[in-house]
């Protein structure tokens, strides 16, 4: 059972770093638009292509 | 061959052409690998051409969007990028932000766009001033509608602050929640000794950030409810959760293992997250654009007496007495009376009047009706604020920010679950002292927070924004979830006509032969068509204006007309190739068989002192009108029409829509159709106009129509993108559909909350009862939720 004296707090410190990297990621406002960026990787090829075809 | 030399690749897919013979160059020297691309490459570049020279691609109406006083209130700054949002209607997929991402190629004053589909939203910034108006009437050529709106980047600021906070105290919730469980599977576990004060010391240590930092929104609503006394649901979850804290932090000091924090960690938690989805569902921002400035930052020509010429203002700085000039398709910008000799307007956004009417020198004219042909110059009489306009769309303004709150349905159950459950609980204390006072602390305690309607506080939200995310795909736009509730107890259904229950345009219908009871398709012959034309193309009036663009493409020649003469009021004559002809409109009478035709103008044709023929012209009804009426009727849902429109127009709808002569008022102002509504409970508006959008503030639920006008989008609750009637039909069913819901979710949380009940009064008031029954009850109304909506019948088709 000793074992978990060094498994707990490496969990804390798994969770404290999920916890500041999901407020970091609030922050720099990742989460406000989750629908446009999916879309926008398809584009980018299609625009690519046209750059490529000089359209 | 040298073509071929320089373009080794696909003009189209950029696909390099390894077989050259294979190629096929066009004549401009544009190489394609096969003949789809050359076909698909044809038809893109002629649509983008026609697209980017298309006339209405710089509508005038779009111009006050460049105007100075609308920019102060507009202009937004986002990441040192100053540029304008808009609201966009009509946006579906991928190909919607790709035709909006190229709009920098069309208008290259523009420095970025930036579109949001999650929100319908576009951030535009340009590199030189002044070019707003031409993104928004690019985007109106390419078929979506563009609102403004309004910059309050302060609320703006705070509403994304908010939002981030909600996610952050999502985000440390699932963490502590995740732990809290781990070490409390553990004990359940039969974890024993000083490892177990451990853990039960760790559970408390990730407990109190729930606690303190996550459940705050509730403490801020109970209070708020409280303040407002109003009831609420927030009302047993804090007690559950304060007092669930409270006895387990009172039996981990004693040593005695009984603990909620599990289940009570896992509660905050999933109410949490059922509430941002339902946040992130509602389209509140629309609310956020400002009514008055629209037709206030209106450019509009005013005559300067020192120039001697008509120089560009914003409408808010005309003064009484300017003279100001209004060309063919804009709105008139002030109260005031014509100077021209004459003017052709159609009033129906302000009045619902469906045509379009002729004034004469002197006539007062009013703000926001639309100037139909010709230029005309109008003096000034009423300031654009207080013109009628103005002042109806002060009152909307007010009446949006006091309509009386709905006590929703799942808080009213809240407030009788609250007594009953204090009630059962001081009763069971009191008798149960006199045997054990701890055990009668302790059962009490654990019946409140077993009794929480959790479920129902968690279900509810989550029903209602699977309901609007719905309807929102369907092109429903609902404010927020409490329209849709009210939309489940409408019992009075009141409809404008002009533009609601009909298309709103003003046409040529049909022609009838002199029997006007024949049935069956007429047509005048060839003369009688080139000499109606050749008649009517020198009259100014706005019906001969409709006759003539309907017949202009069937006139084969263009005859001389001699005596032309008008006859005041009613129509003109002339003499054509020795035949003399009168045209004259008058009211119709009202017994037209067609289903959907509402003539409002009863056109006859006189050749030499006969009737040849009628030319009917008027409105037509939604196809969709005549059902969705029925199926509202079938509802049980008593339907009224409230129209500024004649009341034979009026009658004429109501008759081929089957609503009683009793239900329909015509030549109503704007502010009586706002009465009329008052002094009905549990109302439905529906309407387009400037004219309707005051009924739509006022304490009903209201569904503006799509190509409604921007007072209209702002004062109704419901936003609907989707052609016709129907949609009414559609939401109110929904509304329903997410309701037996809620009542069925509602009787699933009671039941087991019952059971909850009874087991800690009996003593089985271990929190593994709870660990088992809280996450078991939110797991069945969940399940009921998501499947409950899933399958709403008719609303899926």
């Amino acid at each position: 059972m000793t074992i978990l004296y060094v498994i707990i707090p490496i969990a804390i410190i798994l969770v404290s770093s999920f916890v500041f990297f999901f407020l970091w990621a609030v922050k720099t406002e990742q989460f406000d638009d989750l629908e446009t960026p999916a879309h926008k990787i398809l584009i980018d090829d299609w625009n690519d292509k046209l750059k490529e075809a000089k359209i | 061959m040298s073509l071929h030399d320089k373009h080794s690749s696909c003009t189209h897919c950029g696909i390099v052409i390894s077989d050259r013979e294979s190629a096929i160059s066009s004549d401009n020297g544009d190489t394609f690998c096969c003949w789809g691309c050359e076909t698909v490459y044809k038809i893109l570049k002629k649509e983008h051409f026609s697209l980017i020279n298309k006339p209405s691609a710089n509508l005038p109406e779009y111009d006050f969007l460049d105007n100075e006083s609308f920019l102060k209130d507009y202009l937004a700054n986002v990441d040192n990028n100053k540029g304008m949002r808009f609201f966009i209607e009509g946006i579906q997929c991928t190909a919607c932000l790709w035709i909006i991402d190229q709009i920098p190629d069309w208008v290259p004053q523009v420095e970025n766009v930036h579109l949001n589909m999650s929100q319908n939203t576009l951030f535009v910034s340009l590199k030189e001033p002044g070019y707003f108006g031409k993104v928004a009437s690019v985007l109106s050529a390419l078929g979506y509608k563009a609102y403004p709106i309004k910059n309050l980047d302060e609320a703006r600021h705070f509403q994304k602050k908010e939002n981030h906070r909600q996610l952050m105290r999502l985000g440390i919730a699932a963490a502590c929640t995740g732990n809290i469980m781990l070490f409390s599977f553990s004990l359940y576990s039969g974890l024993k000794g000083q490892m177990a004060t451990v853990f039960e010391y760790l559970n408390l240590a990730f407990f109190i950030p729930m606690l303190i930092y996550c459940a705050q929104p509730f403490y801020n609503n109970l209070w708020r409810a409280l303040k407002a006394r109003r009831p609420s649901i927030d009302l047993p979850i804090v007690t559950a959760v304060v007092i669930g804290f409270v006895l387990s932090l009172f039996n981990l000091i004693q040593g005695n293992g009984d603990f909620y924090f599990d289940s009570l960690s896992v509660l905050i938690f999933l109410l949490l997250a059922s509430r941002y989805f339902l946040s992130k569902t509602q389209q509140i921002f629309i609310n956020s654009s400002y009514l008055q400035t629209f037709i206030r930052s209106q450019v509009c020509r005013r005559w300067n007496n020192e120039n001697h010429e008509y120089e560009k203002v914003p409408a808010r700085l005309l003064n009484v007495n300017d003279k100001v000039l209004v060309k063919e398709g804009e709105r008139i910008p002030a109260d005031g009376v014509v100077v021209s000799e004459c003017a052709n307007i159609n009033p129906s956004i302000l009045t619902g009047e469906s045509i379009p009417q002729r004034l004469f020198k002197g006539s007062e004219i009013f703000a926001g009706t639309q100037v139909v042909s010709d230029s005309v110059e109008i003096l000034v009489k009423c300031t654009t604020g207080n013109s009628r306009i103005g002042q109806i769309l002060k009152k909307v303004e007010d009446q949006i920010y006091n309509k009386t709150p709905l006590i929703s349905l799942t808080d009213k159950a809240a407030q009788y679950f609250s007594i009953f459950i204090l009630a059962v609980g001081a009763v069971f204390f009191s008798f149960y002292i006199m045997i054990d006072p701890g055990e009668a602390v302790k059962r009490t305690l654990a019946l409140i927070i077993l009794a929480c309607p959790c479920a129902l506080a968690l279900a509810t939200p989550l029903t209602q924004s699977l309901s609007l995310r719905k309807a929102s795909k369907k092109g429903y736009l609902i404010k927020n979830a409490e329209s849709l509730e009210k939309l489940n107890y409408v019992k009075n259904a009141f409809f404008d006509k002009t533009g609601t229950l009909t298309q709103g345009r003003f046409e040529f219908l049909k022609w009838k032969s002199h029997n006007l009871e024949e049935s069956g398709s007429f047509s005048p012959d060839q003369e009688t068509i080139d000499a109606i034309y050749s008649i009517e193309v020198n009259s100014p009036h706005p019906i001969a204006r409709t006759l003539v663009k309907h017949l202009e493409g069937q006139c084969v020649k263009k005859l001389p007309v001699h005596s032309l003469t008008e006859i005041p009021g009613s129509g003109i004559s002339g003499i054509v190739d020795k035949n003399h002809y009168k045209i004259i409109s008058e009211l119709p009478d009202d017994n037209d068989k067609d289903d959907s035709d509402i003539i409002s103008s009863l056109t006859s044709i006189y050749k030499n002192g006969d009737v040849v023929a009628y030319a009917c012209l008027g409105d037509k009804l939604h196809n969709d009108a005549k059902q969705t009426i029925d199926r509202l009727k079938d509802m049980g849902i008593k339907t009224y029409i409230l129209s500024g429109d004649k009341s034979i127009p009026v009658s004429s709808v109501a008759r081929k829509l089957h609503i009683a002569n009793d239900k329909i008022s015509p030549n109503l102002f704007p502010e009586k159709k706002n009465e009329i509504i008052k002094n009905f409970p549990n109302s439905l508006m529906v309407g387009d106009g400037a004219n309707d959008s005051l009924a739509m503030s006022a304490d009903t639920v209201s569904i503006a129509v799509q190509g409604s006008v921007e007072s209209c989008l702002v004062a109704a609750d419901i936003y609907v993108t989707k052609e016709g009637v129907s949609p009414v039909e559609d939401l109110i069913l929904l509304s329903k559909n997410t309701f037996s819901v809620i009542k069925r979710n509602l009787g699933f949380s009671f039941i087991y909350n019952f059971a909850g009940g009874l087991a800690a009064l009996s003593g089985y008031i271990s929190p593994l009862t709870a660990a088992i029954l809280m996450p078991f009850s939110s797991l069945t109304v969940l399940f009921s939720s998501v499947l409950g909506t899933k399958f709403l019948r008719r609303f899926n088709k």
